[in-house]
């Protein structure tokens, strides 16, 4: 029993898709971009850029609809992208959020 | 889901000013009504985004983010080769986002902010 479980591990770490290969690191590293935003959670919004929000919203927004669409489906890859959609998103929401309060704060300073 | 994109497709292909290689091409299975033409615009468009925050301040720059980017476009750029079919336009669009993702961490470090949020 315990050298079919253990036969079925080290087949899987010698596979043409396994730990050992590119086809499985590429995959999880881009697990780093939500894991990262998730590290970001209280980061100054002056030090966000919006520009780098904006394009990685967009860009897993596409891929979560190309995750549906290639085959075979990945639904860990849609996931991940679902997460950092949202998770940027709402960086970006931080940003435009502080962005419009400083200008609000510009807009009620009293002229001397 | 809707069936929108597809109805759209075939009403633009309609147009009688089309040559033949354009609606080839709108028709086609990786054409511009399907993902497949806009998701690597989209990785593009983070090379684009890095290039645009490079007249930005040192200090606006993500550290971890760009480490992100960078370690993820020089894996893809190997994945890309070991792929079938190899598609070079990929290559080249991951080896740049890794460039600019590197050249950005360069920043930080030259000015001695690299470990600073």
């Amino acid at each position: 029993m315990a050298s079919k479980a253990s036969g079925i591990f080290w087949t899987w770490v010698h596979s043409s898709t396994g730990p050992k290969t590119t086809h499985f690191w590429a995959p999880v590293c881009n697990w780093f971009f939500p894991i990262q935003a998730l590290y970001d959670w209280n980061r100054d919004p002056a030090k966000i850029s919006k520009e780098m929000q904006c394009v990685l919203v967009c860009y897993s927004s596409l891929f979560m609809r190309w995750a549906l669409r290639i085959s075979p489906q990945s639904y860990i890859l849609f996931c991940m992208h679902l997460f950092n959609a949202t998770l940027q998103g709402r960086l970006l929401i931080r940003r435009l959020t502080w962005e419009s309060s400083q200008q609000k704060a510009i807009e009620d300073k009293p002229t001397n | 889901m809707f069936g929108i994109v597809p109805k759209l497709q075939q009403y633009v292909c309609a147009w009688n000013f089309w040559p033949a290689f354009m609606k080839k091409f709108i028709m086609s299975e990786k054409g511009p009504f399907t993902i497949f033409f806009w998701t690597p615009l989209a990785k593009w468009g983070i090379s684009i985004a890095n290039i645009g925050d490079m007249r930005k301040p040192v200090e606006q720059v993500n550290t971890l983010q760009q480490c992100v980017i960078a370690w993820t476009g020089l894996l893809f750029t190997r994945w890309c080769f070991i792929i079938r079919p190899r598609v070079y336009s990929l290559v080249l669009c991951n080896f740049c986002m890794a460039q600019t993702g590197l050249y950005q961490l360069y920043r930080k470090h030259q000015q001695g902010k690299l470990f600073t949020r």
